[in-house]
């Protein structure tokens, strides 16, 4: 699993640290059951701050992603992934949305995008 | 872990006098706290009380639920001290450093003191005051780590150190809390560190301490606006703890979580501590006071 | 006793000798520049000589780092006190046989006893201005903290100069006046240090222990304020 933190970014820690453990669990790089690293060894590693991590954690907890275990710590869920799906399609939603604001203001259409978008989606 | 009631200190020399005044706040085990504030601010005074070595007019200090006073020596066994002006004899070498004032401590461990002068690659066998500021700092860094202290008050850490020492310094504060045991208490004005690895953040202001937090709690309860200077003008006058106008853009922080304004084009997003405090210190004193009492530390 | 404070010890009694050996090479230069009244000018010398130096030297504080390092307030008296008793002792011995000896010898070899009787005395007098003199200077300090200062500095001084007047009495030779002088001059001093350790030693102890006495009188010379 990759966790990569930037500080100069906008978004919040515990986010992108939310976002990439979910990530994670779609592309099924965790396993459903497999055991996540603890609050205090993960911010160790990330070299965060440990309520960060915790609130990341609490967050994913929220949205069933993971589960925490009385006294063992947590655990990836199982689960069906519509509803991280669902999330994840959310957040590439917010961000076509920045996209397309920008889009606007440098005067490009709806098929301008379109066409930029299939152009690019090809050469990868 | 550390816990401070009540603190009040009254310091004066010639001119003039300072007061710590009514200072309350708890810092769990296992966690890292700031304190954020201007210069002069009575962030290195606060240290100074809890390292011992201004004895508080009135309050208490207590570390791991024992007072502060009441068995100094243990106490301060547990302290791993970084302050302004290090109190070593200038002429020892850093060995001599680590053998004098090692065998003070009760579980010094002078390897250990060698492992970390090395890791900053500082030669060992130079003496101390030919060090340069950054690098005093660095010793007294790896001293306060070689004697299994609990709690550590770093007193301006990153002050004069380069890039890769601070990313050396988060990796050993966050290294320390991660078995949950122990404590780290640090004062800096390089605000991008703590944003990272800082779980409580303190306010200091005129020897007062005007909030203790959780740094995502109070980070959550403010939102900076970036936008026209005409479309942040709708922003409620109440709500705004400081708008700076510049030519092309107006950024604006308001209190509480709620967009104050229906248009998409504004840029809002979640202060850090660097910002935060930008605007905080730029709204005014009295200010600042204000919303410390009657909306940060309100139902928190 | 912690080997850092060893260290201090051994660091103020190695100025001791120092500044002694540089009062010895002015005690040989005067005494071949006047060799007939030179015992008048020895004395009073060694009077005035050992209060400036008792002033800067006498007082060997503890090191900064033990009040960060584990200690109480009463652990840090204790630490005080032993550097200054061992201090005390060192210097005392030292000056013994720097001063004494000498004396011992020659009257020995003169067959004067009576020579050696003024070193004594000399000796005598001497420690307790030192031990006053450092009280003085304590007394000064906290004066700046308005403590009251009593009469004690006037007594200091009328025991000053009364033992410039013994020891130009004994060199004089003048007889019953000389044994008087020398006499009420050497138990006065003796009771005056007495006075000073009991009433005020603790105090002073748990002055020197403080660290933030430390800080506001940190490089404050006696002689700072007459000065301006």
């Amino acid at each position: 699993m990759k966790i990569l933190i930037s500080t100069t970014k906008n978004m919040p820690i515990y986010e992108q640290i939310t976002n990439q453990i979910r990530d994670a669990v779609i592309n099924g790089e965790l396993k459903p059951g497999e055991g996540m690293p603890s609050i205090r060894i993960l911010a160790k590693d990330l070299q965060v701050s440990v309520i960060t991590t915790k609130r990341a954690y609490e967050e994913l907890e929220k949205e069933g992603v993971i589960e925490a275990r009385q006294g063992k710590g947590f655990y990836v869920c199982h689960q069906n992934n519509d509803h991280l799906r669902e999330k994840q399609i959310m957040n590439i939603e917010n961000r076509l949305l920045d996209l397309i604001k920008e889009s606007k203001n440098a005067g490009m259409g709806l098929d301008d995008i379109i066409e930029l978008v299939r152009m690019l989606y090809d050469e990868k | 872990m550390l816990k401070v009631e009540y603190l009040d200190k009254t310091l004066s020399n010639k001119n003039n006098t300072f007061k710590l005044n009514n200072i309350s706040f708890t810092l769990p085990k296992g966690y890292i706290c700031g304190i954020i504030g201007e210069n002069g601010s009575g962030k290195s005074s606060l240290i100074k009380c809890l390292a011992g070595l201004y004895r508080p007019d009135n309050g208490n200090i207590f570390i791991q639920d024992v007072p502060f006073y009441e068995n100094e020596t243990k106490n301060k066994n547990m302290l791993g001290l970084v302050l302004d002006n290090s109190f070593y004899n200038q002429n020892f070498t850093l060995i001599q450093i680590g053998r004098f004032y090692g065998s003070l401590y009760n579980e010094f461990n002078f390897n250990q003191y060698l492992g970390y002068l090395s890791l900053f690659n500082i030669d060992s066998k130079i003496k101390f005051k030919h060090l340069s500021k950054g690098m005093k700092t660095k010793v007294q860094i790896s001293f306060a780590l070689s004697h299994n202290a609990k709690l550590f008050l770093f007193d301006e850490p990153a002050d004069g150190l380069d890039k890769n020492s601070r990313e050396e310094l988060i990796k050993i504060c966050t290294g320390l809390v991660s078995d949950g045991e122990k404590s780290v208490l640090l004062s800096s004005h390089i605000t991008e560190d703590l944003d990272r690895i800082a779980d409580y953040i303190g306010y200091m202001q005129n020897g007062s301490m005007l909030f203790f937090l959780p740094k995502d709690t109070l980070c959550d309860k403010f939102r900076i606006i970036k936008g026209e200077h005409y479309k942040c003008q709708n922003i409620p006058k109440n709500k705004i703890v400081y708008m700076e106008k510049c030519k092309y853009i107006t950024s604006t922080m308001v209190k509480g979580g709620n967009k104050y304004s229906s248009d998409k084009t504004l840029e809002v997003y979640k202060p850090c501590i660097a910002e935060f405090m930008y605007y905080f210190v730029k709204g005014g004193k009295e200010n600042a006071k204000n919303i410390a009492k009657d909306f940060i530390n309100v139902n928190s | 006793m912690p080997k850092i404070l060893q260290r201090t010890l051994l660091m103020s009694i190695a100025n001791y000798l120092f500044s002694i050996s540089f009062y010895y090479i002015a005690f040989i230069i005067a005494s071949i520049v006047s060799s007939n009244k030179f015992g008048i000018l020895e004395n009073r010398y060694s009077a005035i000589f050992f209060l400036i130096f008792a002033l800067e030297f006498y007082y060997t504080r503890i090191p900064d780092y033990i009040f960060i390092a584990p200690f109480s307030r009463n652990e840090r008296m204790l630490l005080q006190k032993k550097l200054f008793l061992y201090n005390l002792f060192a210097t005392w011995i030292i000056t013994s046989v720097i001063i004494v000896l000498p004396d011992l010898i020659t009257s020995i070899i003169k067959n004067n006893i009576y020579n050696l009787g003024k070193s004594v005395f000399i000796i005598v007098v001497i420690y307790s201005l030192l031990f006053v003199a450092g009280h003085f200077k304590y007394f000064n300090l906290i004066n700046k903290k308005n403590y009251k200062l009593t009469g004690v500095l006037t007594y200091t001084f009328i025991l000053a100069d009364s033992s410039v007047i013994a020891a130009i009495a004994i060199d004089a030779d003048t007889g019953i006046f000389t044994y008087i002088i020398t006499g009420v001059t050497g138990i006065s001093a003796i009771i005056v240090s007495l006075y000073y350790y009991k009433k005020h030693f603790k105090n002073m102890l748990e002055f020197y222990s403080d660290y933030e006495f430390k800080i506001q009188y940190n490089n404050y010379k006696l002689f700072e304020r007459t000065r301006k």
